[in-house]
């Protein structure tokens, strides 16, 4: 919904350029992002993220630390799927010493993952309805979320950073009754995705604020490396878990919802679809969940050999790779992380040219950045 | 070739794709699979490098070929995975301190992927952007030059994206010494 600038002739009328800044000290930037917004009226004319105010450094601190240690800060990039950065950290470290992961500890790190993904795309959900006006939705998510939280800290005694997924393996096998505990959660969840259909998928004032609004078409996110629910948002079916599936996904059934449009509206129900799958994965994965090992024979001192590998999984944000460059020490030569959110964010200094500086918090909440992840 | 193309199963082979790379630019070549150096003892394990296919363009050619990699319909990368750079400075005997740029590819429409390695020299390396092609190169690079120092000609808005304007070093470079200041104990 691109609008017209109209200029009226006649020097009087001259109008002067104005910058907004916004954060990045502002709820409503999920974090500490600023962007500078040039206006003409209330049209935005230019649009420039800036971002580093998070940034601790990750890739040159891994320099200095061994490959467990490594895991240990891997949970803050995106703090709110700790589960996902734990286990692709793994599997770049697994790749490189070739080590075999038993298949109960696939299952594992698949219904962790996917528990994660549904906790973090509550929180999507809440401050999304919360950008937007709507204050109620957020309870919701966050009452569903604590659920979550409270089974995570169940097998790895941490709510937010849980170190569970350990190079070879898990970090603990599940308590006796994690699993009926984790099934009726499940139940209990089901019924809530109507709820928040009522709240704010159908919701006429949601639909207004969002449908139509920050579209982002096809060829534009695959130029942008967009990944994760915003490209699957703009009618584009990829996904890492189908493309070349890691763990166990290869065994497991579940469908990737496309949106139509790519605008605001379909990004978040693709995310609310999501969920709805994860339901699905996980009930799979906890019906297949073999008995046996859950940790594979892991040398007490991890020297990969000489080499390079990049793994890469899809996080709750898209792709997310971790490119490791070995040089047979006990540290890693060199860790580059491949952000989703970072990638993710860039396409905002394009889509936000020409909207309305009302818009802004729309479209920047629905593409889900966490500056974790983003400064890194 | 005769009438068949070697190009109509879905995902190329690694030698088709280098094929059609070479069949273009001859002086592209294959980075060989990592071996074990001469005189390594027997329980050291054996070098691992991903399957994919390795390849390394020289950097005057490297806008060429991303423009040949990008815009022809047999290979059709039409996805920027990453950009980044490693810095070599301290490698085995016989190989040359340098900076590589890596880049991994990928295709949307054949499912193939290959990574790109551009060598440059560890001071002053300069090397063509490729934000034009892939935008998801845009801030990609500028991470690259504010963390190594590469510069990347034509870039629409090469400046420091992490650390802030007026930081001194190029942080994630071997050789980078850390200034202690307020924030030390």
């Amino acid at each position: 919904m691109t609008t017209e600038i109209v200029r009226l002739p006649g020097k009087d009328l001259s109008t002067e350029e104005m910058i907004l800044n916004l954060g990045p000290q502002h709820p409503s930037t999920h974090g500490v992002l600023r962007v500078i917004l040039s206006l003409d009226g209330e049209v935005i004319t230019r649009a420039e993220p800036d971002v580093g105010y998070l940034h601790r450094g990750t890739e040159k601190l891994a320099e200095n630390r061994t490959y467990p240690q490594m895991l240990v800060i891997s949970d803050r990039w995106d703090y709110l799927s700790a589960m996902s950065n734990n286990l692709v950290w793994c599997l770049a470290v697994e790749n490189l010493m070739q080590i075999q992961v038993p298949d109960r500890a696939h299952y594992l790190r698949v219904i962790m993952v996917e528990l994660n993904r549904i906790a973090s795309h509550l929180v999507f959900f809440g401050t999304y309805g919360i950008d937007i006006g709507a204050y109620t939705p957020f309870l919701y998510a966050f009452r569903e979320r604590e659920k979550i939280l409270d089974l995570f800290e169940e097998v790895s005694g941490a709510r937010m950073t849980y170190n569970y997924i350990r190079i070879g393996g898990v970090m603990a096998d599940l308590p006796s009754d994690w699993i009926a505990k984790c099934l009726s959660f499940l139940e209990w969840l089901k019924p809530r995705f109507q709820e928040y259909d009522t709240l704010l998928t159908e919701n006429p004032i949601f639909k207004d604020r969002t449908q139509g609004i920050g579209i982002l078409d096809k060829e534009k996110a695959i130029s942008y490396g967009i990944t994760g629910p915003n490209l699957r948002g703009s009618d584009m079916a990829f996904d890492i878990r189908k493309e070349e599936p890691y763990s166990c996904y290869n065994k497991l059934k579940f469908n990737i919802p496309t949106g139509k449009n790519g605008d605001c509206w379909d990004r978040y129900w693709v995310r609310v679809q999501e969920m709805k799958e994860s339901v699905a994965i996980i009930e799979q994965a906890i019906a297949g969940l073999p008995q046996g090992d859950c940790n594979a024979k892991v040398p007490r001192i991890i020297r990969p050999p000489v080499g390079e590998s990049y793994a890469q999984i899809e996080a709750p944000r898209g792709a997310l790779g971790i490119y490791l460059v070995s040089d047979g020490a006990d540290k890693p030569y060199r860790v580059h992380v491949r952000p989703p959110s970072f990638i993710n964010l860039a396409v905002l200094q394009d889509i936000l040219v020409g909207m309305k500086v009302a818009d802004v918090i729309a479209i920047l909440g629905s593409v889900d950045i966490v500056l974790g992840e983003v400064d890194r | 070739m005769g009438n068949t193309s070697p190009f109509e199963s879905t995902v190329m082979e690694n030698t088709l794709l280098l094929a059609a790379i070479q069949g273009r630019f001859p002086t592209v070549h294959e980075i060989p699979y990592p071996t074990a150096h001469a005189g390594a003892p027997a329980h050291e394990p054996k070098p691992y490098r991903d399957s994919t296919l390795y390849v390394s363009v020289p950097p005057d050619l490297w806008s060429g070929v991303a423009q040949f990699l990008k815009n022809e319909e047999k290979l059709s990368f039409d996805f920027l995975t990453f950009v980044t750079a490693v810095d070599y400075n301290k490698v085995t005997a016989g190989e040359p301190a340098r900076m590589d740029m890596v880049y991994h590819l990928y295709s949307l429409k054949y499912k193939h992927k290959c990574v790109i390695k551009v060598s440059l020299p560890r001071d002053n390396g300069r090397v063509d952007s490729v934000a034009s092609l892939w935008h998801a190169a845009d801030w990609q690079e500028r991470e690259v030059y504010d963390m190594f120092g590469i510069q990347f000609r034509n870039h629409p808005n090469l400046k420091r994206i992490l650390m802030w304007e007026g930081f001194p070093g190029w942080p994630m470079r071997k050789d980078y010494l850390h200034i202690p200041d307020r924030y030390d104990d």
